[in-house]
């Protein structure tokens, strides 16, 4: 019914309480090459040069990690490919559609097929649990009645439908995160870009939100980017990882073979650095 | 004290028609000159170009001057604009015309410091959210410094209660004329004390209702 508000989309699949959701593995579509690819992607703030000539393709429907230092160039990455922060120079491609050089009214409807968390939640606290999850829909123009439903629907997947009239400022830290998750669902995007969404949460938080980012990219076939420096998230979650250093990316392949045998000296620092530790 | 309260009554409501009807005026131009001046400055809001830049100094410059003026120098300079525009220079409409000109820059600096607290992080979800600058603006950004531009616009209010007082010595009409025609003039203190009595209880007034304003904004988030 909600897709009678919107014509580019196809029919949302029921959504239901995590615990219940059936594992339907994502059978990537076979006409788009990659759900993300950067090309030569350059930016500088001021004289330095964050990130330098980068490339990174991302397979639909699988779950990328990009992992690297403090200030390794992580977030300005994600920022870059998350339509946040433009290139100075590179090509920026969603399913297979230059993005990089879209502005005004296509740049907004290109933001609402990619959802977005982040670390420190960005919630409106002026808004409900319920309120942030519907903004993106008032934002793309559902009818009121409509927005509540489809909100309180995605609050039911997140496990937080008992919390839906509740003002953000009072929830938790991995109550915040699953709304944020919610809030970024809300679209029906088709990329989820993640920024160090479980840096500022305790490690049985941060399961819980992997396992429920890892059950809801199986349910809806979503494409995940997630920038973290937590290797122990890559291990959890991840299909493939890509080593950001010093704004190149070091390495880039499967999970399994990057840090079980890394190949750049920045690889091995990390997997020994998360040992050590 | 029949007669104090009876002279009372007409200025009151002259100083509240003069500190409402400016304070109306002032949200609206000096409060969008504030978004303005915010948006210029916020280039996630307004890209970054470098004319802006140029602008946002210029508006600067425009707003600074303007509350340099000594409110008593301002309002015997905008006599003649009050002439133009209410077809008087005494009384009360009269002097709504310099107090608002001296209001709208303070709210514009309220409103541009308010909404600059606002956290990057909500505008890049707002952003994220595929909403419009527009959206952004007014269902995210001010509902989120609601209780500060409330406490803004109870500062603009009780400064326009004393400046309204002072448009008295020009025959602005109010509580400020009452106390230096009757107080001042004709020796009446006990006029005097009821005068600048009730000018206290407003200004008490204003900011019992603005901080319970503000505080009932923050108790519900």
């Amino acid at each position: 019914m909600f897709d009678a508000q919107r014509p580019q989309k196809a029919a949302n699949p029921p959504l239901v309480s995590p615990s219940l959701l059936p594992p339907i593995k994502f059978q990537p579509a076979s006409n788009i090459s990659s759900a993300l690819s950067l090309e030569n992607i350059t930016k500088r703030f001021g004289n330095h040069t964050v990130l330098d000539n980068v490339s990174l393709r991302v397979v639909p429907g699988s779950i990328c990690g990009i992992i690297g230092r403090s200030g390794a160039g992580k977030t300005t990455l994600i920022r870059i490919a998350g339509l946040l922060e433009k290139p100075d120079r590179g090509v920026v491609l969603h399913r297979d559609d230059p993005v990089h050089t879209l502005s005004g009214s296509a740049l907004v409807s290109a933001r609402r097929r990619a959802g977005f968390i982040f670390q420190g939640f960005n919630l409106f606290a002026s808004r409900t649990a319920l309120g942030n999850v519907a903004f993106p829909l008032e934002a793309a123009g559902w009818a009121r009645r409509d927005t509540i439903e489809r909100g309180r629907e995605l609050l039911d997947l997140v496990g937080l439908l008992d919390k839906a009239d509740r003002p953000v400022g009072r929830l938790s830290g991995g109550e915040r995160q699953r709304v944020a998750i919610a809030r970024a669902l809300a679209g029906n995007p088709d990329m989820l870009f993640s920024d160090e969404a479980t840096s500022a949460l305790d490690p049985e938080t941060t399961r819980s939100i992997l396992d429920l980012l890892g059950s809801v990219r199986n349910r809806f076939g979503l494409t995940i980017v997630m920038v973290t420096h937590q290797l122990e998230v890559v291990r959890r979650i991840c299909d493939d990882v890509a080593v950001i250093d010093q704004g190149h990316i070091a390495e880039h392949g499967s999970c399994s073979s990057v840090l079980e045998h890394p190949d750049s000296d920045s690889a091995r620092r990390l997997v020994r650095e998360a040992i050590d530790a | 004290m029949r007669e104090v309260l009876s002279l009372l009554y007409g200025p009151i409501i002259e100083t509240l028609v003069m500190v409402i009807v400016s304070t109306g005026i002032a949200l609206l131009v000096g409060g969008s000159a504030g978004i303005g001046l915010f948006i210029m400055s916020e280039s996630r809001m307004s890209g970054s170009a470098p004319l802006l830049r140029y602008a946002k100094n210029a508006a600067d410059r425009i707003i600074n001057v303007l509350r340099s003026f000594p409110f008593i120098i301002l309002m015997v300079m905008v006599l003649p604009l009050s002439r133009l525009i209410v077809g008087t220079s005494i009384g009360t409409v009269a002097a709504i015309v310099p107090l608002s000109i001296a209001a709208s820059p303070f709210m514009a600096r309220v409103v541009e410091s308010s909404l600059s607290e606002i956290d990057g992080g909500l505008i890049d979800a707002a952003l994220a959210c595929g909403a419009g600058k527009r959206r952004i603006l007014f269902a995210i950004l001010i509902p989120e410094v609601m209780p500060s531009l409330i406490s803004g616009l109870t500062l603009t209010m009780i400064s326009l209660v004393g400046y309204s007082a002072m448009a008295g010595v020009i025959g602005g009409g109010g509580l400020g004329d009452l106390a230096i025609r009757y107080g001042y003039q004709r020796f009446r203190t006990d006029i005097m004390i009821a005068a600048v009595s009730s000018i206290i209880v407003l200004v008490e007034g204003l900011q019992a209702l603005g901080s319970a304003a503000g505080r009932k904004i923050k108790d519900s988030r």
